[in-house]
């Protein structure tokens, strides 16, 4: 009896590892980056950056953290079980920015991330080029044709007085 | 007679200068960027009054080719010629601005919808009838073809404007009446600018074509 207590212990010893391992050590880490669009030119340090989890479709938990100067930010401790999503967010400007679903494969405990963030209003500076070549065009139009008028009013005015002129000497 | 004439086209042109500075003040400055189009709507507030003063300028090309129709009277064919040079002009201005305001708001430059297409068949009209009288042999005969294009060429003007409703077309609908407040005053202004320069290019134009015929009158004089 004695025996097999312990052998039932030893067994259920040799068992706690691989039952953790199956539960997802909170072992794993998210690593980021975050790039800025449309010419990788822009501040992207200091900015809040959220990770949310998910099981299933049940929100488990959240917390943030700030990007280092060069952008990246990390996130550490976080459960590697294949059943949990995590979703990491940027809030640059005045608009979220959000990573596609991560998930750990089994053995795996490092994701890489990158997030592309832009400025709100980047839709709109790109069309002031539009806005600006219409406008230039219109006037450069206009402009030129005023011009045409004129010069054409000046040779006609020099014609009228050299044939006058001629007319005057013919009689 | 002269200083007259000379007065009434420098209080044109310094009202016209006057009313431009305002009107750039209005489109750039003092108008809210519309929400769903963001900055590119503000080609609005030149695209409409541009396409109003083509509109005007072969309306004056419909009006003058029947006077000279009817009279025979030189000075409605040169009104007539002059309008429908600046009608092209500014037409030819509305093609182009449409087409960069469509590029970033549809994605193309330009597509065959009933507007677009009617608005290049007009341009197409008027570029015909300036051809008809630079190619005529006999000015006259030229005039005369160039009056009767003028008259039926403007059947298309009504059609450019009512397509929008007439027909299913990606161009937006004629929504001057729902424009806010600021936004209406700015177009209002910029339509009454645009409309100062029509009427300084015109007399500019008709001066310049009364020039040419006496040149011919006197070219005619010196033959003889």
């Amino acid at each position: 009896m004695k025996r097999s207590i312990v052998v039932f212990v030893v067994i259920l010893i040799l068992c706690i590892p691989s039952a953790v391992a199956a539960q997802g050590s909170p072992e794993g880490q998210i690593e980021g980056q975050v790039k800025i669009e449309p010419n990788g030119e822009g501040d992207v340090s200091d900015l809040e950056a959220t990770i949310t989890w998910f099981i299933g479709a049940k929100i488990e938990t959240s917390y943030g953290t700030r990007t280092n100067d060069d952008g990246t930010f990390s996130f550490s401790n976080l459960p590697t079980d294949p059943d949990y999503t995590y979703f990491v967010s940027v809030h640059y400007g005045d608009s979220e920015f959000h990573s596609s679903p991560i998930t750990f494969e089994s053995g795996e405990n490092i994701k890489s991330v990158e997030i592309t963030v832009f400025p709100f209003d980047s839709g709109e500076d790109d069309n002031l080029e539009y806005l600006f070549a219409a406008f230039a065009i219109v006037w450069v139009v206009i402009f030129g044709y005023v011009l045409f008028l004129q010069q054409r009013q000046k040779r006609l005015r020099h014609d009228i007085e050299t044939l006058k002129t001629l007319i005057k000497e013919n009689d | 007679m002269k200083i007259r004439g000379s007065l009434r086209n420098n209080t044109l042109l310094g009202l016209g200068f006057a009313l431009m500075m305002i009107s750039l003040y209005l489109m750039f400055i003092y108008v809210p960027t519309e929400k769903g189009m963001g900055i590119i709507q503000r080609i609005f507030y030149f695209h409409v009054p541009l396409a109003w003063v083509a509109f005007l300028a072969f309306f004056v090309v419909f009006i003058t080719s029947i006077l000279y129709l009817w009279k025979r009277d030189t000075k409605w064919d040169t009104l007539a010629h002059a309008s429908a040079e600046i009608g092209v002009v500014f037409t030819t201005l509305v093609l182009i601005t449409g087409p960069i305001w469509a590029r970033p708001e549809w994605g193309s430059w330009w597509t065959w919808d009933a507007r677009l297409t009617s608005s290049l068949i007009l341009w197409l009209t008027y570029i015909a009838y300036l051809l008809v009288r630079s190619f005529a042999e006999e000015e006259e005969k030229g005039a005369r073809f160039a009056a009767v294009i003028g008259i039926v060429g403007f059947i298309n003007v009504p059609i450019v404007y009512l397509s929008v409703n007439l027909w299913r077309t990606q161009h937006p609908p004629e929504l001057v009446s729902d424009l806010e407040g600021s936004m209406l005053l700015t177009l209002l202004v910029s339509i009454t600018t645009f409309t100062i320069l029509y009427c300084l290019l015109i007399m500019r134009n008709v001066s310049l074509k009364s020039g040419i015929a006496e040149v011919k009158r006197l070219r005619g004089l010196l033959e003889e």
